[in-house]
């Protein structure tokens, strides 16, 4: 195709939405819509995460250090215990925070621990795992470790919330795909009426010897247009919607510990993930609906 | 040249046949009537002539493409050696005179340089220059088809394949039309019209070929066997005035020069004869 020609049918592109704008105007309804409904799948998703990432937070391996580990000894084990793979930070608590900490939770009944010392507790490292899939591998490396006097750990946990987050990743994924699809064929079918609508147009494109990529370039570029306005529009609702949800949400979340995450911190990634959507979809609803039309009405040039 | 060789059409879904081994030579530069009733194979003739679609047997050349091996991808450079008009002008109603001529020059990808000097020159030999920015819904039927013909012109075509195109409008206007497609003709553009107005098929006086049940029926040098008084349009008030003639005579005289229609002298007293007593025009 000529310079002059991508240049010509690229306004077209943009007049053509203009012309055509109540079929337009259908499209980004129906695309917007799909948007919308994708990008509340996402910030569940988003939100759900969230919430394991708090809860993996908390989710620690306390390591206790042998009593007869002197100072050296117990400096050594957390520099090893911060070398090791898939941990993310280790904390010391000496055995005098942990008494006062026992203590601070015993409240009124402090006073059964009256006659005892600090000493009856070891020091301890409090180590964040970073990945729970990983966490029995880490507990394992830990336990080889020397001075090691025990370990304590929640291992059910990790897996349950290793589990559940893969659960939701699919899931999200699934959804979100099969959204796309449903989109994909709900804005190809409108752009179909478009198309439709414009057979007169495409009969003369024909009879004057335009190339099918020359009859398709218009439409696709009024797709990728419809596509990214759409996203645009989308991301504007869907910040409404979600100030609205999020109100509701955040208190769902609130009895986990959590809140509900901030739109902005994922406006650039929704807009991306918007843009891309109506981008791919309306081109491709274009190229698949002009190539099913192309291919029925071949080489006629005189259809009604 | 348009060549026929023993050409047969039949409908596959319908097994109905169109035509039945068609034998016709057109050579270039000539101007030929197509006539017949309804339903005699006219139609498919010319889709067999645009390549919309292929013959069931026997060949098809036409300006040097062999339709029956054209492959898919060639025929948009086919097409544009043909100008096609059709009978409800197929005009696109968002856009405006100009640019619906333009159109034609921008799908084969001219230079916007090339269209600004092109598209107002075929504007003036249609007597069209003041109607530019007009949308077609603004303008007489005989303009609408006078805009089509323009743009069948933009391209320069070898060939102007026109199917009914005074079907639509009225005898006066049909006349202009055929009238400015015999000056066409006149440099040397192959014109095939088809056409039920046997008064303009007597009045242009060209090569007749006449469709019957699939077949020609007839195929004669010029319309003397057709028993139909030429148009006749008497007195002032009826007198075929072509706009292009009166509207801006620079541009008759930019077409005179380009199609060699008229000589200079003609150009000074350019009216256009009434065909039928005194002969056509040409």
């Amino acid at each position: 195709m000529k310079g002059a020609s991508l240049g010509y049918l690229t306004r077209e592109g943009f007049r053509n939405i203009w012309v055509n704008r109540l079929l337009s105007l259908a499209t980004i309804v129906v695309l917007v819509s799909c948007l919308i409904i994708v990008g509340s799948g996402l910030l569940v998703f988003f939100n759900i995460n969230a919430v394991l990432d708090l809860i993996e937070g908390q989710n620690v391996v306390m390591v206790y250090v042998n009593d007869e580990a002197d100072e050296f000894l117990t400096q050594t084990l957390g520099v090893q215990l911060e070398t090791l793979d898939n941990v993310s930070s280790v904390e010391f608590v000496p055995r005098e925070e942990a008494f006062e900490r026992q203590k601070a939770e015993y409240g009124d009944k402090a006073s059964l621990l009256d006659g005892l010392s600090a000493e009856i507790l070891p020091d301890a490292y409090k180590v964040t795992v970073e990945d729970l899939e990983l966490f029995d591998k880490t507990v394992s490396d830990i336990k080889k470790l020397d001075n090691v006097l025990q370990i304590h750990e929640n291992s059910d946990l990790a897996g349950k919330l290793a589990s559940i987050r893969n659960a939701v990743t699919y899931i999200s994924i699934g959804i979100v795909s099969i959204l796309f699809f449903v989109s994909l064929f709900i804005v190809s079918n409108t752009i179909r009426i478009t198309i439709y609508n414009r057979r007169l147009e495409i009969s003369i494109m024909k009879a004057v010897g335009a190339t099918n990529s020359f009859i398709r370039w218009p439409f696709i570029v009024e797709g990728i247009l419809l596509g990214l306005f759409s996203a645009l529009l989308g991301l504007g609702l869907q910040y409404g919607v979600y100030s609205i949800a999020s109100i509701w949400l955040g208190n769902i979340l609130s009895m986990l510990g959590g809140q509900a995450v901030s739109f902005l911190d994922y406006i650039w990634l929704l807009f991306g993930i918007f843009a891309f959507i109506g981008v791919v979809i309306g081109a491709f609803g274009s190229i698949i609906s002009l190539n099913k039309y192309l291919k029925e009405h071949n080489n006629v040039v005189e259809n009604d | 040249m348009i060549e026929f060789k023993g050409v047969t059409k039949i409908y596959e879904d319908t097994e109905t046949k169109a035509l039945d081994n068609l034998d016709i030579r057109i050579e270039t530069g000539e101007f030929v009537f197509i006539v017949g009733s309804s339903g005699a194979g006219k139609s498919t003739l010319l889709k067999l002539m645009m390549r919309e679609e292929v013959p069931t047997s026997g060949t098809i050349n036409i300006n040097g493409f062999n339709l029956n091996t054209l492959k898919k991808r060639q025929i948009p450079y086919f097409r544009r050696s043909l100008g096609i008009v059709f009978q409800d002008f197929r005009l696109i109603p968002s856009m405006n005179v100009y640019d619906n001529i333009a159109y034609a020059m921008r799908v084969i990808g001219s230079r916007e340089s090339a269209i600004r000097k092109r598209v107002p020159y075929l504007l003036g030999l249609v007597g069209l220059n003041s109607k530019a920015r007009s949308k077609p819904n603004q303008l007489s039927g005989g303009e609408q088809q006078r805009v089509a013909l323009a743009r069948a012109l933009a391209n320069n075509a070898s060939m102007i394949i026109a199917d009914e195109p005074t079907g639509n409008i009225d005898p006066k206007m049909s006349y202009e039309i055929v009238d400015l497609l015999n000056h066409i003709n006149a440099d040397g553009t192959t014109i095939i019209m088809v056409t039920h107005d046997y008064h303009l098929v007597k009045t242009f006086n060209h090569r007749v070929i006449t469709i019957k049940n699939g077949k020609i029926e007839s195929d004669y040098p010029d319309a003397s066997h057709i028993d139909v008084e030429p148009y006749s349009f008497d007195g002032p008030e009826n007198e075929i005035s072509s706009y292009f003639i009166e509207e801006d005579n620079g541009n008759l005289d930019y077409l005179m020069e380009t199609y060699g229609v008229l000589g200079d002298e003609a150009l000074d007293d350019a009216v256009i004869e009434i065909p039928g007593e005194e002969g056509v025009a040409q």
